[in-house]
Formats: structure tokens, sequence, C-alpha cells
């Protein structure tokens, strides 16, 4: 096996995190600093916070991600059908259809629902 | 001592460094290319005082805010609001491993090189959310949402747009890919529907005009970047640009024919003369599609956030089904040859 590929992942992964720390801290020792009061405050618009920000959210966002995750696996096996397509033939395209509709019928359901709708 | 071994660390910290001092550049390129070209549009002069022309002024920047006081909002959570600017940066840059500059001038050649982009540079929701979540702000914990609602959403359709392309050519490696469009043609003839699909999800992806719904700056004041100052937000920047660099470099090797320049090939162009001939291609067609980029921002308004998620799933993602099916089914029909 060769693994030299996930070795340049894995460094390439080390050498860009020690560029990053490396420069926020390179940053930090030439700035001054001085600590105001204001200067902690979250910026709305000048205005100041009314309650907690970290609060409930809309449902919205939370459907996407659902979705999306139903999706992005299938992806993965779309791409392992795509490579094959010569070998299996119109065996292949069927199945990976009905595979598809089935997961299509999901969309179609929530679309029904409005859930794709932004509120 | 082992040469081969030898070669391999010394090619290995070479690319490393190489493609980590490339995003420096590549960053104050574009922001120059953004404030000059958004000028001339709008008949404005742009920068013209820091070097000729002033070029240098997106450099200038960079060091100003190289320089500037890094401050952490009290009720911030301190450890990830540090990490996430890391996250995002490590999604662009991590992707840049397998960007295909030339031939034998591609970092890690992986034999999974799209997935690897897609999975990689798909890291950088995480990023922005988190960055969102941390600062303790609801300008930016709603912009980390909506960055994580769109980006989220336009990455089916942008993966899903692949697939045929990757029908075609039989391969998930993008050197043969490129070798498959330099016997066939480039890309753009085969799967013009694709094309489309990509484009319009990477700039969503990316964040651009007309998708900038994350940072939406008369709207959500600059979404997650909101509570950033210094080099923190510096590293924001920079995933962005890098990101945008990258999401064209990938285009131009999917659609674009990648180092191929549009005559044939000079067969007599091997070794390290072709590396080079296939680097200046692939630089400027990339270039060409981040000035078309800066030329979308220059025009085109904001779409409207309830819009832009119905358009992804509604029109994108059932368009690049139908696409994926049709070349699939041309490619068993017509018996297409693949890699």
């Amino acid at each position: 096996m060769d693994h030299t590929g996930l070795l340049y992942v894995i460094g390439f992964a080390f050498a860009a995190t020690t560029f990053v720390f490396g420069t926020i801290l390179f940053s930090w020792l030439i700035t001054h600093r001085r600590k105001r009061p204001q200067k902690g405050l979250p910026y709305e618009s000048g205005v100041d916070t009314i309650g907690d920000t970290w609060s409930r959210f809309g449902l919205a966002f939370y459907l996407y991600a659902l979705l999306f995750v139903a999706f992005d696996v299938e992806i993965i096996f779309v791409y392992l059908w795509a490579i094959t397509v010569r070998s299996l033939e119109f065996q292949g395209i069927v199945l990976i259809g009905i595979f598809l509709v089935i997961l299509m019928f999901g969309e179609l359901y929530a679309w029904k629902k409005g859930d794709l709708r932004w509120q | 001592m082992d040469w081969e071994l030898l070669l391999g660390i010394g090619r290995f910290v070479l690319a490393t460094t190489l493609l980590l001092l490339l995003t420096v550049p590549t960053a104050f390129i574009i922001i120059q290319m953004e404030m000059k070209i958004i000028a001339q549009m709008n008949l404005r002069f742009g920068p013209n005082r820091i070097g000729p022309r002033g070029i240098f002024q997106s450099t200038i920047h960079g060091f100003k805010v190289l320089a500037k006081e890094d401050t952490v909002p009290d009720q911030a959570d301190r450890s990830t609001f540090t990490l996430a600017p890391w996250m995002v940066y490590m999604a662009a840059a991590m992707s840049m491993l397998v960007i295909p500059f030339a031939p034998g001038a591609v970092a890690a050649d992986f034999n999974i090189g799209i997935v690897y982009f897609f999975a990689v540079l798909g890291l950088s929701v995480v990023g922005l959310l988190v960055a969102g979540w941390a600062s303790y702000n609801k300008y930016s914990l709603l912009g980390g949402l909506r960055s994580a609602a769109q980006m989220v959403s336009y990455e089916i359709p942008l993966t899903l747009s692949i697939v045929g392309a990757v029908v075609l050519a039989g391969t998930l490696n993008f050197s043969e890919l490129i070798g498959w469009q330099l016997e066939n043609g480039w890309l753009l003839i085969w799967q013009p529907i694709g094309l489309g699909i990509f484009y319009i999800s990477s700039l969503a992806e990316v964040n651009r005009t007309p998708f900038d719904m994350v940072e939406a700056d008369s709207e959500l004041v600059a979404g997650p970047f909101t509570e950033y100052s210094g080099m923190r937000f510096g590293f924001f920047f920079f995933a962005e640009y890098v990101a945008l660099f990258i999401m064209s470099g990938i285009l131009v090797a999917l659609f674009f024919g990648g180092w191929l320049a549009p005559w044939p090939f000079p067969a007599q162009l091997t070794g390290f003369a072709g590396t080079l001939y296939g680097i200046f291609w692939f630089f400027l067609k990339t270039y060409i599609f981040v000035a078309i980029a800066v030329w979308l921002r220059a025009t085109l308004p904001r779409v409207r956030v309830d819009q832009l998620m119905g358009m992804a799933w509604k029109v994108l993602l059932p368009l690049a089904l139908v696409n994926l099916f049709v070349t699939a089914i041309a490619v068993v029909v017509f018996d297409v040859k693949g890699v």
C-alpha cells in the first residue's frame, strides 16, 4: 500500500496550522493592546444587545441541514457508480435510477410540505 | 541514507512551502483586482497611491491587518473564537493539494482527487458556523446560520454537476481528467449544462455576489466576521479569496482543459518546459475566471435569500440529476471511450 498521499494530507495540515497560528502569534507580538470596556461589547449597530444571543433560532436552518445529510451521503454512492458506468451498462443506470427516485421522493415530500420555502 | 526517501521528503517540503506561500500573493492579487476593476467599472480611479498605479495597495492592507489590535468580545467563547478562522483557512488551503497546475506539478495527485476536493472544501461551512456562534453577536449568529444553510444547499448541485464529467471520463483523478480532455476536447462542449450548474453553485459556495448572503453588508454588517479584527479577521479574508482562486482553478481543470492550451499541446515541450507552459495556461485561464467573478460583483445585485435557497433545491438539483442520467445513457449507448 502506498500511503504517500495520506502523508501529504497530514503533513500539509500540520504546516498550514503552524502557518496560521504562527502568523497570529507574530501579530500578537507586534501589536499594541489597550483594554477598554467598550471594546468587549458586541457590535450590533450601536444599540445595546437585548436578551441572550445563544438562544433559540429558526427551524428552517435545521431542515436544510437534514436534507443535506441525506443527499450528501447519496452523492458518495453516485460517484462510485459514475466511474463504473461502462462495466455496469444499463443495469447500473436502472439501479441508480431506482435509488435516486426513492431519494427524490424524500425531497418532493419536503417540497410539498413547504420546507424548501424560506421562512 | 536512502536517497529516494530523502528526495520524497524534499518534494513534500517544497510542495508544502510553495502552496502555503502561494496563498498569500493570490489573496493580494485578487483583492487588488477587486479594488481596481470595480473602481474602473464605476468610473473611479481606485487605488493609485502606493506603487505604480497603486498595485501595492492590497499588500499594504495585508500588513496593516497584521499590525492591528486583535480584540475578543467579553462574552465570546474564546477557544472556538480562535479556532474558527483556522478551520476556514484550512479548508481552503488543504484543497490546494489536488489542484492540477501543470503536468507533474500537482502536490498530491490522488486517484480520488475530485472527492477529496469537495470533502475538504465543504469543511469551511463548519468554520463559518463556529465563527457565527462563538462571537456572541446576533448578526454573526444569523450570518453563520445563513452561510451554513446556503453552502450546504449548494454543495449538492455542485457535487452532482461534476458527476456527468466523471461519467464521461471515467476517472476521479484531475490529471487523468485533463488527459481525457486533451484527446476528446474540453468538457465545456460535452457538459454545457453541468458547467452552468457548476458555475452558479461555485459562486454560491465561495459566497460571491450575487450570492454573498453570508456577508450581506447592508443586512448583517459582516456576517460571521463582524466581531473579528486583526489577523484572525485576516485569515477569513485570505481563505475567502483563496477559495475563489481554487474554485476558478477547479472550474478550469474540469471544464476548460486545465493546463491545456486552446490549440494542440506542442509535443516537443516535455519535462520542465512543458510544466512551465502548463502553469502559464492554468494561471491565465484561472485569473480570467477570477476577473469574471469580480465583474459579476460590480454588475449584479444580491439575490433574495428565499429565492436563493429555492433555486438550489428546486432548479439546480433536478437539472443536475437529469444531466447526469442523459450523460450516463449517452455514454453507454454511444460507447464513449473513457480514460
